[in-house]
């Protein structure tokens, strides 16, 4: 395996005013490809900082951040907007669909972006849709969908580019408990299929899906812990767990 | 992202906000409707000069003692001193212009009155002492009678032709023919009267007329004034030649030598297109200076709802860049919204701007034409303008921070 995510001494402090707020302080982490990974930390840990450089949205101040052995700090805005679109597949608390745009327009949209041709998004979108299990509500808009449904398609928008990374921002926040497992279960799919996951959460039953625990505390990684997977890895579910 | 991608978003944006969208509009729907209905209303009436002034555009000039002068006359002193037409140059036109065909001198004079028993014109008949070319050069055609001919200039003959609404002014009930009249105090028989033709200044200026022989005329009035001397050339192509050698003709006769200015004037229904599009410059500057301000104030309000659409649609903004667009992508497609918006209102005002110049012509009975340049410039107004104040907020779309767009509530 090689390494997708390579931190080296990344820093990232916020300037407010002439105050200096550190919310990264020296991290060195490494992630595999085919990892299954669990960010935690209560807020204010810097763990939200971590997961916008890590998903290239911001630079970190310090440090050296090789994605699949690419430096992309110091690159510009186009460049980073490039890694976005090919290597990493967001997937956000609140969705962050396109309210006016149907499912499959709102899967397609990294497509435009990576300049496809019409007829190839079509159907790479619809095997996105497919994939996570909504082929039948191709022409629904988010308000029509449940959210368990919105978050299928924003995990089919994810997927649809075949990035190296997913990267979650509390993907079960807005789901209730029962979608939110189900939730699990698709990823705990995704990551049979190969795919590299990465997920930031608060919650430990949520963690408790991934093959390794990263804690953050006050800017710094506190605990980096490998464990054997809540329901048993690569995919074989023994059935939803206790609510 | 391609630009199909861009307009189409743009269009489900602006139809989406359907209210709003019109209302920013209206100014650029205004500004258009005024380039176009004005421009349509001054194409129309040189339309109808042209027509009205067909008679003379197919290869008639006029050498006259003054030059075509519009506006103010910067050289009224030297005018003064020059010499008047007479026989002499007509003479000389005569031998000298091979290309004309028909030469005929005329006199006017202003402010006549017309009687007939206790019927009288209007005071103010025009009264021109002619030749037998007068008819067919001034582009008139005789409706009732005769013109005049070779023997009425030869004898001096006591004869006249009236305008068409001289003639039904003092004629209401009968024929003119064969009646005897006063012109201007001296009794004439009428020989003719003047066919009547549509238009705009109530029958030109063969209306309110009278034509007498020229000789009648000098014998009458005096031969003080200048003559006018209308030229028609046998074939209208060549009527700038004509007019050289009748400058030629024209510069022997009075001695003039090289270097020397014209001491005479020769115009023909060019200058006057060129007169009335000196007059009617300024109505079009102003024009475009209402439709200008307008569009400026439209301008101002597409800015305004852009920029209100880009803090709306901030979330948005930070999803698409999350997913990969660059920063040019997202200028470009609030760019391409704020043209289509302007676009819109361009299209609306064009069509309105044509149909209210073709009933304000059918109202004015003005051969109106929308000439084609002036819905090409209010289009391309337009997305000059969409892009000139579409830029500032699409830039400032393209400039959010993608992490802060994301949070944005």
């Amino acid at each position: 395996m090689s390494s997708l995510i390579d931190f080296k001494s990344i820093s990232k402090i916020y300037e407010i005013g002439k105050i200096k707020v550190p919310a990264l302080i020296e991290v060195d982490v490494n992630i595999e490809d085919g990892e299954y990974v669990a960010i935690m930390g209560p807020s204010g840990s810097g763990k939200s900082t971590m997961m916008n450089i890590v998903g290239c949205l911001d630079a970190p101040s310090d440090g050296v951040y090789k994605l699949s052995g690419e430096r992309v700090d110091g690159m510009t805005d186009n460049q980073l907007a490039d890694i976005r679109n090919r290597r990493i597949g967001f997937i956000f608390q609140t969705f962050n669909l396109l309210p006016r745009a149907d499912a499959f327009h709102n899967v397609e949209l990294p497509l435009i972006y990576a300049g496809l041709p019409r007829i190839k998004r079509r159907e790479m979108a619809k095997e996105a849709l497919e994939r996570v299990g909504l082929a039948d509500r191709i022409k629904h808009r988010p308000n029509e969908l449940s959210g368990g449904q919105r978050q299928r398609v924003a995990v089919a928008r994810a997927l649809v580019n075949n990035p190296n990374l997913l990267l979650a921002d509390e993907p079960t926040g807005n789901l209730d408990s029962k979608t939110s497992y189900e939730m699990m279960e698709l990823f705990g799919n995704l990551h049979s299929e190969g795919n590299t996951i990465v997920i930031v959460t608060h919650e430990e039953d949520i963690a408790a899906y991934s093959h390794r625990v990263i804690r953050l505390f006050d800017g710094k990684i506190s605990s980096d812990v490998r464990q054997e997977p809540r329901n048993g890895s690569n995919g074989k579910f023994a059935g939803k767990p206790e609510e | 992202m391609n630009w199909m991608e861009s307009i189409a978003i743009s269009i489900t944006s602006i139809l989406n906000q359907k209210l709003r969208s019109s209302l920013t509009l209206l100014g650029v729907v205004i500004g258009v409707i005024t380039i176009i209905a004005t421009m349509s209303i001054i194409k129309g009436l040189k339309n109808m000069m042209e027509e009205e002034m067909s008679g003379l555009s197919a290869g008639v000039f006029q050498v006259q003692k003054w030059d075509v002068q519009i506006g103010d006359d910067h050289n009224r002193h030297r005018r003064k001193a020059r010499p008047n037409i007479g026989p002499e140059e007509v003479r000389a036109l005569k031998e000298n212009v091979p290309l004309a065909r028909v030469i005929a001198p005329e006199i006017w004079k202003w402010n006549a009155v017309i009687k007939y028993q206790n019927n009288a014109t209007n005071p103010n008949c025009t009264v021109a002492g002619g030749v037998p070319g007068f008819v067919i050069n001034n582009g008139i055609e005789i409706e009732n009678g005769r013109e005049l001919t070779e023997q009425d200039v030869q004898f001096a003959r006591h004869v006249t032709v009236l305008g068409s609404s001289a003639a039904q002014k003092i004629f209401p009930f009968r024929d003119p023919v064969g009646e005897y009249v006063f012109v201007n105090g001296k009794r004439a028989r009428v020989v003719g009267v003047v066919m009547e033709r549509g238009s705009m200044f109530g029958g030109g200026s063969y209306g309110n007329f009278a034509l007498v022989p020229l000789t009648t005329f000098i014998n009458w009035w005096g031969s003080e004034r200048s003559w006018n001397v209308t030229v028609r050339v046998a074939n209208p192509e060549k009527i700038k030649e004509a007019i050289d050698q009748a400058t030629v003709a024209m510069r022997v006769v009075r001695g003039l030598r090289p270097g020397d200015e014209n001491n005479f004037g020769i115009w023909h229904s060019d200058q006057l297109i060129q007169s009335f599009n000196e007059i009617t410059k300024w109505i079009r500057v102003a024009a475009f200076g209402i439709a200008s301000i307008s569009l400026l104030v439209a301008g101002i309000g597409i800015m305004n709802i852009m920029l209100v659409v880009v803090t709306e649609r901030t979330r948005e903004i930070g999803i698409r860049m999350a997913l990969g667009a660059k920063r040019s992508s997202i200028l470009g497609q609030f760019l391409v919204e704020a043209v289509i918006l302007s676009e819109i209102g361009a299209v609306i005002g064009v069509i309105i701007g044509v149909v209210a110049a073709l009933l304000l012509g059918k109202a004015a009975n003005l051969p109106i034409a929308v000439p084609l340049w002036s819905i090409l410039v209010g289009i391309l107004f337009c997305s000059a303008i969409g892009v000139i104040f579409g830029t500032w907020p699409a830039w400032k779309a393209s400039r959010l921070n993608p992490i802060e767009a994301l949070r944005y509530e």
